[in-house]
């Protein structure tokens, strides 16, 4: 069965007043923010729409759940005419939508509250909703947070929380728009996780809207749109592959794809690899296979260390440096512990560490 | 950023923590009006010893607790040194320029400063114990019979929810933006009241327009999750009355009886 169905569907932001132009600042074709979409998803589909800001994939989420009705155009959701209004509350039991603000789409401070908010809003039975809690939380694999302050957790976890949120509704379909963008990297993988096994144990259909490349590739079916219309669509894997296309809409190849462009380039025959592990598998066959010349940038290594400039202006230098947040608090954090460092004037410093290693706190 | 502001959720789970929250906002009105009918030391000590059993089954820390009172601080000292040099008074004390202190006046000072600490400290309590969403499903269940009249009594506490639960997110926000702003120069900490007032307003300013974005955007998440109004809607918690609860209506009971006794056949302060 199809799950979502776009027929010529439009979309303008700017409805009846013509006077109204400041749509027109962002982008030189404002007036449509969709124009004449055709789309089918079929029901259990995994499908990555990707396209850069202003390209209209949050829109097509928006219509698909009957947050925003098409201007012209038919849209159709498992059966049910999403220009209906009397539809509206169905279309949106059958269709959860993950936003891509985690604080701003959590309604309770509770995790179990937040996620109580979906079923108690369409009236379910008191002990189904708990029951449903169980299900939701057990699914995204968030089981241990079910009385923590939805505001304590990490971006990844109330993210997931969100997705929590919207699966105790028992949907058919799951769109998440960007829900990824605000994320770390470990968040990302969490999330992106938890979906692929919705879609693969829940058969639930996930319309997944994004701008990184690597994450389309997980899906079924790849969308690229720009300008309000659909540019591209296929495989994943051969639409990512299509560099001069994409790079038209804004996007980028995948990394990995990227780097055994380039190494191609400069003479070593990889093919293309999508992944950072079929990467590393082909970079390493073909250095069995070439004598290896390090790239002249490794030996240039003495002239890349700068000299430290003399003299104490502009230095910056910590000794024993120590932080805690809330102190004497039941919330007590020690973001800091004894840091030692130095550093000179005219240096580009960079630390790494994940989100709440304390990065933040020491700038 | 990430300050712990004025009587946020203390998690624990202690006796007053398991009693229901109408129990607990009954508990503190019923208190706060044994409070106001005590006219000596003798009721104010009755109170005063509510207080610490109450305190002593919160499972609360002394510090916590002891931090609600420092955002009154000043209020409690201006008002103290009031009332000792203009509350008048029979037995002088000091007499010195046009400063009189007089024994009723340290009375009375003592008095309204304790009365002042009961009335903050056991508010504190009630919202160190309760969750702001328990809190909220308790205000509900008690305005319910404000719904004859057509008052939004779902709404209102929906809009009470949430305004909670974004305390904790603007609070960060503006640590943001002024983080911001300080990196660029800008100076909250000096010059005179109209210079840091102004410094406020370009914080005011963004604040402001990322509350009614998220507002926005929550709006949308809300309606995505199928929120239509109080028609249809079910409760996933139900609020009960136990034990605990009728322990507790027991003993603001017998405050409030003592109090007034005492009322009736002691001397007053004030």
């Amino acid at each position: 069965m199809e799950a979502i169905r776009f027929e010529k569907v439009c979309f303008s932001y700017q409805t009846g007043g013509a006077e109204s132009t400041d749509g027109d600042i962002f982008s030189p074709d404002a007036s449509f923010s969709l124009d004449g979409i055709d789309l089918s998803v079929e029901e259990g589909e995994f499908v990555a729409v990707l396209g850069h800001n202003g390209s209209g994939k949050s829109t097509l989420a928006r219509l698909t759940n009957g947050l925003l009705t098409p201007t012209a155009g038919k849209i159709t959701v498992m059966g049910l005419d999403a220009g209906e209004g009397k539809n509206l509350f169905e279309i949106r039991k059958q269709v959860g939508i993950v936003f891509q603000n985690p604080d701003n789409q959590t309604v309770a401070s509770i995790v179990e509250d937040d996620i109580a908010f979906g079923p108690e809003n369409v009236g379910v039975p008191r002990e189904e909703i708990g029951k449903r809690i169980d299900f939701a939380l057990g699914a995204v694999g968030m089981e241990v947070f079910r009385h923590s302050t939805t505001s304590r957790l990490s971006g990844g976890q109330k993210q997931r929380v969100a997705i929590a949120g919207v699966l105790a509704l028992k949907p058919r379909v799951m769109i998440l728009d960007e829900s990824t963008a605000m994320l770390d990297p470990r968040g990302r993988k969490e999330v992106i996780e938890v979906v692929q096994k919705l879609n693969k144990e829940e058969k639930i259909t996930v319309l997944l809207i994004t701008h990184f490349p690597e994450e389309a590739l997980l899906a079924d079916r790849a969308l690229v749109m720009h300008q309000g219309k659909i540019v591209m669509e296929g495989k994943p894997e051969e639409v990512l592959k299509r560099e001069e296309e994409l790079l038209k809409c804004s996007l980028t190849l995948p990394r990995p794809l990227k780097i055994s462009r380039a190494l191609r380039k400069g003479g070593l025959s990889v093919v293309d690899a999508l992944n950072a592990d079929a990467l590393g598998e082909e970079i390493a066959n073909a250095l069995k296979n070439t004598p290896v010349t390090l790239p002249a940038i490794w030996e240039r290594e003495e002239e890349i260390s700068v000299a430290p400039l003399s003299g104490e202006i502009g230095r910056v230098e910590c000794k024993n440096l120590s932080f805690t947040y809330n102190p004497s608090s039941p919330f007590a954090t020690h973001a800091l512990n004894g840091v030692d460092l130095e550093i000179n004037a005219g240096e580009f410093f960079g630390i790494i560490g994940h989100t709440g290693s304390g990065k933040s706190t020491f700038v | 950023m990430r300050e712990v502001s004025f009587g946020q959720y203390y998690p624990a789970n202690s006796f007053v923590h398991k009693c229901d929250p109408r129990t607990k906002i009954l508990f503190l009105i019923a208190y706060i009006v044994a409070v106001f009918l005590a006219q000596n030391f003798y009721a104010l000590g009755a109170c005063a010893a509510v207080f610490i059993l109450i305190a002593a089954f919160s499972g609360v820390k002394i510090s916590s607790l002891l931090r609600s009172v420092k955002a009154i601080t000043f209020l409690l000292v201006f008002t103290a040194l009031l009332n000792l040099f203009f509350h008048s008074g029979e037995t002088v004390l000091v007499q010195w320029w046009i400063i009189t202190i007089t024994q009723e006046a340290v009375y009375f000072t003592i008095f309204l400063a304790v009365r002042l600490f009961l009335l903050v400290l056991s508010s504190a309590i009630l919202t160190l114990t309760t969750t702001p969403v328990a809190l909220t499903d308790g205000i509900e269940s008690l305005l319910k019979p404000l719904k004859w009249i057509r008052f939004p009594v779902h709404e209102l506490a929906l809009i009470m929810s949430i305004a909670l639960r974004f305390i904790p997110i603007l609070t960060d926000e503006t640590g943001r933006i002024m983080n911001a702003q300080k990196a660029r120069g800008a100076d909250f900490e000096t010059g005179g009241l109209v210079k840091r007032v102004k410094a406020i307003i370009p914080i005011l300013i963004p604040l402001i327009i990322s509350a009614f974005r998220r507002a926005d955007e929550l709006g949308d998440a809300m309606d995505a999750r199928c929120y239509s109004g109080s028609k249809v809607r079910t409760k996933y918690k139900k609020l009960t009355f136990s034990w605990r609860d009728l322990l507790a209506f027991f003993v603001v009971g017998a405050l409030i009886a003592g109090i007034v006794l005492l009322r009736i056949y002691t001397a007053a302060v004030i």
